[in-house]
């Protein structure tokens, strides 16, 4: 136990160097999902606004997000829309007020299995399963980078047109989702200790 | 005319090559059958065959399940999608189903587009402005949730949720669980796929072929520690017919080496062994024949059953040569045994000729095939064979009358004896009589594994069984739907009560014309939907725009033309309705299949009284047919038993002579039926095929002691024949005994049995003394 805590922190830090020590590299795929496939948990607080063409006016929510390798992820809505949402593995649990928890298969809803992959295999540091639902493009440095999902399922695409997340470092800062429908919804995180 | 011997021999051998290439030709031009289907009984009403044969040769029988297991899930989910792809690609097959398909297929788009005439949730008060409001307030709150994206694309257009119940509907039996996409069993870690040949069930070749692609295809998709179950009615009609391929051949091979051999040995000269051959290759083509000309094919089953009446066949050329004196012209041998001969073959054809009128066409192809054998096997010994072997001068080597003989026959002192045996077996049989067995389905060469596989797959995919189903019948596809419309309720009700787990039934899926038009009438006008939905939206934040697909939709669905069966094009909807809808020489078919039934009475019960529907209990069916056949056997066998008398009374000249030649068959008859008892045989109607068989071979024994025998030398030549002809029965249908096909087998072990018997019981009863 003693052990792999002390190889754990050792190759934390070793992970963390690059962003560490210079901000202005340039910054490869491979070293931005290693670093990120450090962080065994995270906790965060998030702004959501879905730009909906619907609606004549941006839904607004808030609430907490909750990750913990290597696959297993909360968002926690506040009133007034209160929400819950679990997903882990390949099962989704989406719990509304006044109704018994849903249960998913992810793997019956490609759309929705596309959305929660581009967040969960970005925190994971999962390449692999970035790359098998999106082509990935990374822009950016170590401090600030974007990386751009494109879905490369067709019956994805015609849900979803483009994934963008933001971070500094190991941390995620915005997610933004545009659909192909011209709907949007940034996510704006703030980590908690 | 007098022929040399060595003449004689070349006549000999060119008869027998003439018989044996008559017996090349018959079965040459027959066409064999091993379909079991064609062995069994068709239904007692128009109706009941139709529905049999639609079970047997229908949709319902091109249903292959399939199952994979032996890895965690996801490698399973894997490999059954490789496989599906596979088994898609090599076209031989109309449907392919793992689960994968339908929520994303055209499938959806077609279910999607045409919701408003197939949905069941298309109301009149699912249109009202209070009803859109409340739907709106819905889609407002979920488009705050996580949901949003699915619910932007599909809620708005279908705020009034007619889709949803469409989907569950349409997903799948809801007992399946699904893994990564793919069907799996809930209980246990295998994953489940449906398809369904191109080929009909009755095609067997083409279920060949269809089965070779499955495996192959699972081979390409397998990993190593995964392997595949496979189950349905063509699997079990390959399976049956390998089997009972491989016991008639095994059976017919084996046999007749042995026999060879057992002749070769007691006549120590392959003459003989020719010359006894012919009546029996002469009868066997005269058999195929007459089958074949009578019912346009000869069943496997037939034909092994057939070759080993070989056994019983060859005891008359066996007779007559083993009875006939070195030298002897053929007016002396038929003088001393001609007529006990004739005596044999009168009494055991009019014995079977019953049989030939049974409506079973298995028992009448039996029937025909043995009666026929046994009356040209005669006529050839008598007519063929007893020139040639005076001409070739063939006849066992004349050894005496042995010491052994005579301390043998004084055995017969204690025959009183044998009444203790023959008493405990009529208790036996009086007591504790064989249970007759009525189930058709232990006549299948289908192990009972495989039959539970069958079930436990059934359960698990939530495919309909096709031991039970209900069906309508009607003029249009219209009427059909109509009626099956008005059984849904009492349908849902059983499904309520757990009397089953749910119902394969068309209307289900595709709605009556008039439902439709009942739904579209529910459809508010363009400029009323309009108005209710800008009432309804009020106070919302939802743009003018927002639900303009919405309106489309419903203004699309109200002009477009009912949906009929021919327009559900996507592949796996109409693989789904083809079984449960179809139209057959003019008329309609609705079928109503339940799944998971487990109160077939309360099924039985529900729609019985529903006009227009026919409850068919396919296992119950067969039951019944069996039963009345089997009541139908008993009474021709009664009727052949009198004839049978009736001839050996007038062949015996009087009845004082009877009880020496019946009481040793009716001996054999109990201890028979008492050992088949004792050993939990259930009698089928095959066994009293055997019975009458076995009868008529322990007429020759009963006839040949009960003679009035000359001399020692005489009554050695008996005994001697007796026993060899006994040991070729055995030599057959012992081995039969061994036949994985339940039919066979129970022929076998009946007849083995019974000649045992018989030949104990004729040596100890009917045979005499030396008379003066």
């Amino acid at each position: 136990m003693r052990r792999r805590a002390g190889s754990g922190i050792f190759l934390l830090i070793l992970a963390a160097w690059p962003a560490l020590a210079g901000s202005g590299e340039a910054l490869t795929i491979g070293a931005l999902m290693a670093q990120l496939g450090t962080v065994t948990e995270s906790h965060a607080r998030f702004e959501e606004t879905k730009t909906l063409r619907a609606l004549s006016a941006p839904v607004e929510t808030s609430g907490t997000l909750f990750y913990r390798r290597p696959d297993h992820l909360e968002k926690i809505t506040f009133p007034p829309h209160s929400e819950q949402l679990v997903v882990e593995g390949g099962k989704l649990r989406l719990s509304l007020p006044g109704a018994a928890p849903q249960e998913f298969d992810l793997a019956r809803t490609p759309p929705i299995a596309a959305l929660v992959e581009a967040i969960r295999a970005t925190l994971a540091g999962d390449l692999a399963a970035l790359q098998r639902n999106y082509s990935v493009g990374l822009d950016g440095n170590a401090a600030d980078w974007h990386l751009t999902l494109v879905p490369s399922d067709p019956e994805v695409a015609r849900f979803l047109r483009a994934a963008r997340l933001s971070g500094t470092g190991r941390e995620l800062r915005e997610v933004s989702f545009t659909q192909a429908n011209g709907d949007t919804s940034v996510m704006r995180i703030t980590p908690l200790p | 005319m007098r022929f040399l011997p060595a003449a004689g021999r070349a006549r000999l051998l060119a008869t027998f090559a003439l018989a044996a290439l008559l017996l090349a030709i018959a079965l040459g031009h027959g066409r064999l059958s091993t379909d079991i289907a064609d062995f069994l009984p068709q239904g007692q009403t128009e109706a009941a065959r139709f529905m049999l044969e639609q079970v047997r040769s229908g949709p319902a029988a091109t249903l292959v399940l399939l199952a994979i297991e032996g890895l965690p899930p996801p490698e399973l989910a894997a490999i059954s999608r490789a496989f599906a792809a596979r088994l898609d690609a090599s076209g031989v097959f109309r449907l392919v189903a793992n689960g994968a398909g339908l929520a994303n297929g055209p499938e959806q788009a077609f279910l999607f587009h045409n919701r408003y005439a197939l949905s069941p949730a298309v109301r009149p008060e699912a249109f009202t402005e209070a009803a859109l409001r409340a739907d709106f307030a819905r889609l407002l709150a979920a488009l705050a949730t996580s949901a949003a994206p699915l619910i932007s694309v599909y809620g708005l257009a279908d705020p009034t949720a007619a889709f949803p119940p469409l989907l569950r509907l349409w997903a799948g039996p809801g007992n399946l669980r699904v893994v990564d996409g793919v069907w799996f069993a809930r209980d246990r870690d295998r994953a489940l796929l449906i398809v369904r040949t191109r080929a009909s069930g009755v095609d067997l070749a083409g279920q060949r072929q269809a089965e070779a692609t499955i495996r192959a295809a699972f081979g390409a998709s397998a990993k190593p520690g995964a392997h595949l179950l496979m189950s349905g009615p063509a699997v079990f009609a390959l399976a049956a017919e390998r089997t009972i391929r491989g016991d008639a051949e095994t059976v017919s091979v084996l046999s007749a080496l042995l026999v060879l051999a057992l002749l070769a040995w007691r006549f120590q000269s392959p003459l003989a062994l020719a010359a006894v051959l012919i009546p029996v290759l002469l009868s066997s083509a005269a058999a195929v024949v007459a089958v074949q000309a009578a019912f346009g094919q000869v069943h496997a089953l037939t034909l092994g059953f057939g070759i080993t009446m070989l056994g019983v066949g060859l005891d008359y050329p066996v007779l007559w040569i083993g009875h006939r004196r070195p030298g002897e012209a053929i007016a002396a041998t038929a003088a001393r045994i001609g007529r006990t001969l004739a005596l044999s073959v009168t009494a055991a054809a009019l014995g079977l000729a019953g049989m030939l009128f049974s409506a079973f066409p298995g028992l009448a192809e039996l029937g025909l095939f043995a009666l026929v054998g046994l009356v040209v096997a005669a006529l050839a010994t008598r007519l063929v064979l007893a020139p040639l072997v005076v001409a070739a001068a063939i006849a066992p080597a004349s050894r005496g009358a042995p010491a052994w003989l005579l301390r043998l026959e004084g055995l017969r002192r204690f025959r009183a004896w044998t009444a203790l045996p023959i008493a405990l077996a009529a208790l036996v049989v009086i007591f504790h009589p064989p249970r007759l067995e009525r189930d058709l389905a232990r006549l299948s060469p289908v192990p009972q594994a495989a039959l539970d596989l069958d079930t436990a797959l059934r359960g698990e995919a939530g495919a309909p069984e096709v031991a039970r189903l209900a069906f309508i019948e009607a003029a249009t596809e219209e009427a059909v739907l109509v009626r099956e419309e008005a059984l849904l309720p009492a349908l849902d009700a059983l499904i309520d009560q757990g009397a089953m787990g749910g119902v394969e039934i068309a209307a289900r899926y595709l709605p009556s014309m008039a439902t439709q038009a009942r739904r579209r009438a529910a459809l508010p006008p363009a400029e009323v939907l309009a108005a209710r939905i800008a009432r309804a939206q009020a106070g919302m934040p939802f743009r003018a725009d927002a639900f303009d697909r919405f309106q489309a939709d419903i203004a699309n669905a109200r002009a477009a033309p009912p949906l009929r069966l021919a327009d559900i094009t996507p592949n796996l909807l109409a693989a789904r309705l083809a079984p449960l809808l179809f139209a057959h020489a003019g008329h309609w078919y609705g079928v109503i299949a339940p799944t998971e039934l487990a109160a077939p009475a309360a099924f039985g019960a529900a729609l019985a009284t529903a006009p227009g529907v026919r409850v068919l209990d396919v296992a119950g069916e067969m039951t019944a047919i069996v039963a009345a056949y089997t009541t139908q056997a008993w009474r021709w066998l009664a009727l052949g038993a009198a004839m049978a008398l009736g001839a050996l009374a007038i062949g015996l000249r009087g009845l004082a002579a009877l009880p020496r030649v019946l009481g040793p068959i009716v001996a054999a008859v109990l201890v028979t039926l008492a050992i088949l008892s004792a050993a939990g045989v259930h009698l089928s109607l095959f066994h009293i095929v055997a019975l009458q068989l076995m009868i008529g071979v322990a007429l020759d024994y009963a006839l040949f002691f009960a003679r009035r025998q000359s001399d020692d030398e005489e009554r050695a030549r008996t005994f001697r024949t007796l026993i060899l002809c006994n040991a070729m029965t055995l030599l057959t249908f012992g081995l039969l005994a061994f036949c994985r096909t339940p039919l066979l087998q129970g022929i076998g072990l009946t007849v083995a049995v019974g000649v045992v018997a018989a030949m104990v019981f004729s040596f100890l009863l009917a045979g005499r003394p030396a008379s003066a």
